[in-house]
């Protein structure tokens, strides 16, 4: 049992390492366009939907609803970013059921890939809707002695981001893969199952943190009151 | 435990086409598609309002004209009632009117029958007393009365020989007079008025005596168209148009 899915290479050519984790990453990639080609092949706008798009359309807006009220405001503007972070963890996290196959989550490589993503998705969105200044002012306020906690702070907070999610999926893989040595029946399937809980929960904690990062920094009016309250809600999981 | 440097960044790189191929085929599809239906349930939403709305300015509207023609129609009733009844009230009226007229006329009719039977009733009873006063004066008349009617018949001529003796001139001359009495003369008598009356005309002048009952009582001395004498007739005459003269005045101040 490989601890790191790095390390499971499957082809090597010089510095480029075909590993299980693109792997699985590019099957998770196919599993989720496919499926969205596939619903969004033949989407109608009246009221006869079909069930697949009425599944994937309830899916959207369950996200939409998501983020309209961690933000507070009614945009699109995150859809694109924050669903796909949900959608390719989510996916990912439940493949792991599957036997033989690995969670690409469960590599540090790829939660730190998405935590540098959100990482720098915070000061794009930040800037796009505050401007520079306004953005950078966020920094030093009350007083400029904050910036460097604040920048520890950022820093921090992407690093708690890629291992709590690395952390969970990884141990998941690893306490079943132990399980089975010890009791091949039965037990391995429950934990199996919370694996599966515990994935999803961690899909959605890592997409409703980076959104809440994300809102926070681009947040204008009554930014400080805004950050209070929605940082407070699931950070400390 | 460690990151493999490039399996993290080729995770980035997956990571961001992955964001653009569900942008591409699952975020922009799907929302272009909700906000159409939106935009479409909004604007059939909008359009119900709006017919709502307008369908309730016209039920507004034929309300207002229900009640206008209902407060249209108890005028008119109220209107036609008023000209039947004041209708009703002239032909009324009128009728009463002719009714009236016609008992008036009636009652008019009646009166006048009336005063004219009641005229004629005693006009009548009047002739009828006469005559009948008349008939007992001849039945109960006897030699007695003849001859008090004589004398006051001579006495007569004689008061009007003395008197009036231009009335006789006229006479005088006549050669015939005829003495007619309702009772046949005596001898004697017509002896004592020829003593009485050959005094007043001339000797040439010849005396007839005739009877005549239609004479009533009395005794007359008659000539060309001239008489003088005495009767009952002449009383009875006197007291008829005594009669009718105050009966006509009766009736007159009646009828007015």
């Amino acid at each position: 049992m490989e601890i790191n899915i790095d390390q499971i290479i499957y082809w090597e050519w010089g510095f480029i390492k075909l590993n299980a984790t693109l792997v699985y990453s590019w099957a998770v990639m196919v599993v989720l366009v496919s499926i969205s080609w596939f619903v969004s092949r033949d989407l109608t706008e009246g009221t006869g939907i079909s069930r697949k798009q009425a599944l994937i359309e309830s899916l959207v807006v369950v996200i939409q609803k998501q983020i309209e009220e961690t933000t507070q405001e009614k945009t699109d503007r995150y859809l694109p970013f924050i669903g796909t972070l949900f959608l390719f963890i989510l996916v990912s996290n439940l493949i792991s059921v599957i036997p033989g196959v690995y969670p690409p989550t469960a590599s540090l490589s790829t939660t730190a890939a998405l935590a540098i993503s959100v990482f720098v998705a915070v000061p794009i969105f930040g800037i796009g809707s505050r401007g520079v200044k306004s953005y950078f002012e966020n920094y030093v306020k009350p007083t400029p002695l904050m910036l460097p906690f604040n920048i520890i702070g950022e820093l921090s907070r992407t690093l708690a981001l890629a291992v709590r999610l690395f952390g969970n999926i990884m141990s998941g893989s690893l306490i079943v893969a132990i399980l089975l040595g010890l009791s091949p029946l039965f037990f391995p399937v429950v934990m199996q199952a919370f694996g599966l809980l515990i994935g999803v929960i961690q899909a959605y904690v890592f997409a409703i943190l980076a959104l809440v990062y994300i809102a926070s920094a681009s947040r204008i009016h009554n930014s400080e009151e805004a950050d209070s309250t929605e940082i407070i809600n699931p950070q400390n999981r | 435990m460690e990151i493999n440097w490039f399996t993290f960044t080729a995770q980035i790189v997956n990571f961001l086409i992955l964001i653009w191929l569900l942008k591409r085929f699952l975020y922009t599809p799907l929302q272009n598609v909700m906000k159409n239906r939106e935009d479409e349930v909004l604007s059939r939403l909008e359009e119900a309002r709006q017919k709502l709305v307008q369908a309730e300015e016209m039920s507004k509207e034929y309300r207002e004209k229900m009640d206008q023609l209902e407060e249209q129609k108890e005028e008119w009733l109220e209107e036609a009632k008023k000209e039947t009844e004041s209708f009703r009230k002239e032909l009324l009226q009128t009728a009463r009117n002719e009714v009236d007229a016609i008992h008036a006329k009636w009652m008019k009719a009646i009166k006048s029958e009336k005063r004219s039977l009641m005229e004629a009733l005693e006009r009548q009873s009047v002739q009828k007393i006469l005559s009948i006063v008349e008939k007992i004066v001849i039945d109960l008349s006897d030699t007695e009365l003849e001859q008090q009617t004589i004398k006051r018949f001579l006495e007569k001529i004689k008061a009007k020989d003395e008197e009036g003796k231009t009335q006789l001139e006229k006479i005088r001359s006549e050669k015939e007079i005829e003495i007619v009495s309702s009772f046949p003369l005596k001898k004697a008598d017509r002896e004592k008025i020829d003593i009485v009356i050959s005094g007043m005309f001339s000797d040439q002048t010849i005396y007839n005596y005739t009877t005549d009952p239609d004479l009533g009582f009395g005794i007359e001395l008659q000539s060309n168209g001239w008489k003088l004498g005495w009767n009952m007739k002449m009383y009875l005459n006197e007291l008829r148009s005594e009669v009718d003269t105050l009966l006509d005045q009766t009736f007159q101040s009646k009828s007015e």
